[in-house]
C-alpha cells in the first residue's frame, strides 16, 4: 500500500458570510503543518465547522485564500469524517470503503477491495462483517467503517467534524485511541473540530479555540507522542485540560 | 436484515374482523333485496352475483387476464418514462420550470376526455389501453422520483462532491439509489390508477367491438341490462386491483427495502 505524503494547510485571513449578511469567519489565519494536527473547539455556531468545510472546498470563501486550494490537488488527497456515519444504505461496508476509490478512479476493482479490506482491518472491523450493511452495525462499527473510508484514499489531509460526537464515552474514547494509534503508524495533515476538551488535547499538536468567528486563542500541545487514554491521568494533561477550559469559557461569555 | 414473520394464527386474528364485516354486509344485502323485492337488474342478490360470476366464470377470467397484463405494461411503462423524465428534471432547475407546468397540465385533463382523442391516433386496441393505463399511473412515479433524486442526505452529496464525482456517477452511484424508495412509493399509488386507467381505457375501446378486457366486458353487460354480471365484474376489478398493490408491496419489499433505510446512520 502506498502512503501519500501530508501536506501542510494554510489559511490566510479566511471569511465566509452567510446569506443575510451574518459573517461566520472572519479574518481567520490557521497554519497546519504537514503531518501535524489541530485540534477546533468553541461553542457551537462559533464557525468550526464552516472552517472544516472551506479547507475541503465544500464551502465557498468569501474572503482570503486557503493552501492547497482542493481543485488543485488530486481528488482523494483531501478525507472528511462527517458527525454522522453518513454510509450509503445501500452498500454493504466493503462496498462502502471502496466507494471513494470507485469514484476517484483509483486501482481495479479487486484491487480496491483489497484496500477497502486493509483499511477495514486497520479500523479494527471484522473480517465476519465486511458483507454486513449499515442498518445491521452498531453505532461504533459505521464509525469505524467511516473512518475506514476516509483513509482508504490514503489523504494528505484528514478533516474531521466531531466524529465521535454520537457515541458513548467508552466508545468515543476507543475510537479516539484508535485514531491516534493510526496518526502515528500513518502520519497525515488532520483537523479536528470537537467539543470535547480532552480529545482535543489528545489529538491537537495545537488546540485553537473559536471565539465569534475568529481564533480567539491558541494552545500549543507538548505531550508526548503517542497520547493514548493514559494521558488523561498526568499533570501535564491537567494543566492543558485547564488552560483550553478557561480559554472556551472566556469565548462563551 | 432479517425481517419478522408475522404468525399465521395473528394473520387469522388480524383479518377476521373485516371478514366479519364483509359476511355481515354480504347477508344484510342478501335479506335486504328478497325483503323489499328490489329488482334484479337494479340490484341482484349477492348468490345471483355468484352464480354468475359461476357461469361467466371464463369470460370473467380472461377479461381478468388481458385487464390485468394492460395495467402491468401500463405501471411498467409509467414506471420506465416516469423515472426517465424524473432523471431530465432533476439535471436542472430550468428543466423543471420549464416542463414540469405540462406534466401537472397533463394530470389536470380528465382521462375520459382524452381517451377518444388517443383511440383516433393509437387505434382500437390493446396499445391504447396500455396508454391510457400508463398516462393516469404517470405522474405519481414522475413526482416522487423527481424529489427522491433531489432529496439527497448533506453528507452524502458532500462526499460525492469530496472526490469530485461528476453528474454521471453521482446520478447513478447517489441521487438513483436515494430515489429507489420514493419510487416504490410512487410505485404504490400508481399500482392502482394503472387498473383504473386499463379499464377506462377498455371501455372505450371496447365500445362497438368484442375487445376482451374488463372495462369491456362491464360496458357490453351495462348495455346489455346484466347487472349480477356487470356486479361480478367489478368485484374482479376491484379483486385486481388488490392483487396488482400486494404485488407491488410485495416486489418493492424484496428488492428495495435496502434503499429505504434512510441515511445509514
Amino acid at each position: 500500500m502506498t502512503t501519500s505524503s501530508a501536506a501542510p494547510i494554510s489559511c490566510r485571513n479566511v471569511g465566509v458570510r452567510f446569506a443575510g449578511g451574518r459573517d461566520v469567519l472572519a479574518g481567520v489565519d490557521l497554519d497546519v503543518p504537514a503531518g501535524r494536527s489541530v485540534a477546533l473547539v468553541g461553542p457551537s455556531g462559533c464557525g468550526k465547522t464552516t472552517l472544516l468545510r472551506c479547507i475541503a472546498g465544500l464551502q465557498p470563501l468569501s474572503a482570503g485564500t486557503i493552501e492547497p486550494r482542493p481543485e488543485t490537488v488530486p481528488a482523494g488527497t483531501m478525507a472528511y469524517v462527517f458527525q454522522e456515519p453518513a454510509l450509503l444504505p445501500w452498500l454493504d461496508a466493503v462496498h462502502n470503503v471502496m466507494l471513494p476509490l470507485d469514484l476517484v478512479g483509483r486501482g481495479a476493482p479487486p484491487e480496491r477491495r483489497a484496500m477497502a479490506e486493509h483499511w477495514l482491518a486497520e479500523v479494527g472491523f471484522g473480517a465476519g462483517d465486511l458483507g454486513k450493511y449499515p442498518g445491521e452495525l452498531s453505532g461504533g462499527m459505521k464509525m469505524r467503517v467511516s473512518l475506514a473510508r476516509a483513509l482508504v484514499t490514503e489523504p494528505a489531509i484528514l478533516l474531521l467534524d466531531e466524529p465521535f460526537a454520537a457515541l458513548d464515552d467508552l466508545l468515543r474514547t476507543r475510537l479516539t485511541e484508535l485514531l491516534l494509534t493510526l496518526h502515528a503508524r500513518h502520519p497525515r495533515t488532520m483537523v479536528l473540530v470537537t467539543h470535547n476538551i480532552a480529545e482535543a488535547i489528545l489529538v491537537g499538536d495545537e488546540v485553537c479555540v473559536f471565539d465569534g468567528g475568529r481564533i480567539g486563542s491558541r494552545v500549543a500541545v507538548d505531550l508526548p507522542a503517542p497520547r493514548l487514554a493514559q494521558a488523561r491521568g498526568g499533570a501535564a494533561f491537567g494543566r492543558l485540560y485547564g488552560v483550553v477550559s478557561d480559554a472556551l469559557a472566556e469565548a462563551a461569555r | 436484515m432479517s425481517r419478522t414473520r408475522i404468525p399465521w394464527t395473528q394473520l387469522v386474528f388480524e383479518a377476521l374482523p373485516a371478514a366479519a364485516v364483509a359476511a355481515g354486509v354480504i347477508a344484510f344485502w342478501q335479506f335486504a333485496v328478497g325483503y323489499w323485492e328490489v329488482p334484479a337488474y337494479l340490484l341482484p342478490s349477492p348468490v345471483r352475483v355468484a352464480t354468475a360470476l359461476w357461469e361467466k366464470r371464463d369470460a370473467l377470467l380472461h377479461a381478468f387476464w388481458v385487464t390485468a397484463r394492460a395495467s402491468v405494461a401500463g405501471l411498467a411503462a409509467a414506471a420506465i418514462v416516469g423515472t426517465l423524465l424524473a432523471i431530465i428534471f432533476s439535471q436542472s432547475r430550468v428543466i423543471r420550470t420549464a416542463l414540469y407546468p405540462y406534466v401537472v397540465f397533463l394530470q389536470t385533463v380528465p382521462i375520459v376526455a382524452v381517451a377518444p382523442l388517443l383511440i383516433t391516433w393509437s387505434g382500437y386496441g390493446q396499445r391504447t389501453v396500455i396508454l391510457v393505463s400508463a398516462i393516469i399511473a404517470l405522474f405519481p412515479i414522475l413526482s416522487n422520483v423527481t424529489a427522491g433524486l433531489l432529496a439527497l442526505d448533506r453528507n452524502h452529496r458532500d462526499l460525492f462532491r469530496l472526490y469530485r464525482a461528476s453528474r454521471w456517477p453521482t446520478l447513478l452511484r447517489l441521487r438513483l439509489p436515494t430515489a429507489m424508495g420514493h419510487l416504490a412509493l410512487g410505485l404504490r399509488i400508481s399500482c392502482g390508477l394503472a387498473v383504473i386507467g386499463a379499464i377506462v381505457g377498455e371501455f372505450f375501446v371496447g365500445r362497438g367491438s368484442d375487445f376482451p378486457g374488463l372495462g369491456a366486458v362491464m360496458d357490453r353487460w351495462l348495455a346489455m341490462g346484466k347487472t349480477d354480471a356487470l356486479i361480478a365484474a367489478v368485484l374482479l376489478s376491484s379483486l385486481l386491483g388488490l392483487v396488482m398493490f400486494a404485488a407491488v408491496n410485495l416486489l418493492t419489499d424484496r428488492l428495495l427495502h435496502r434503499y429505504v433505510q434512510g441515511t445509514g446512520d
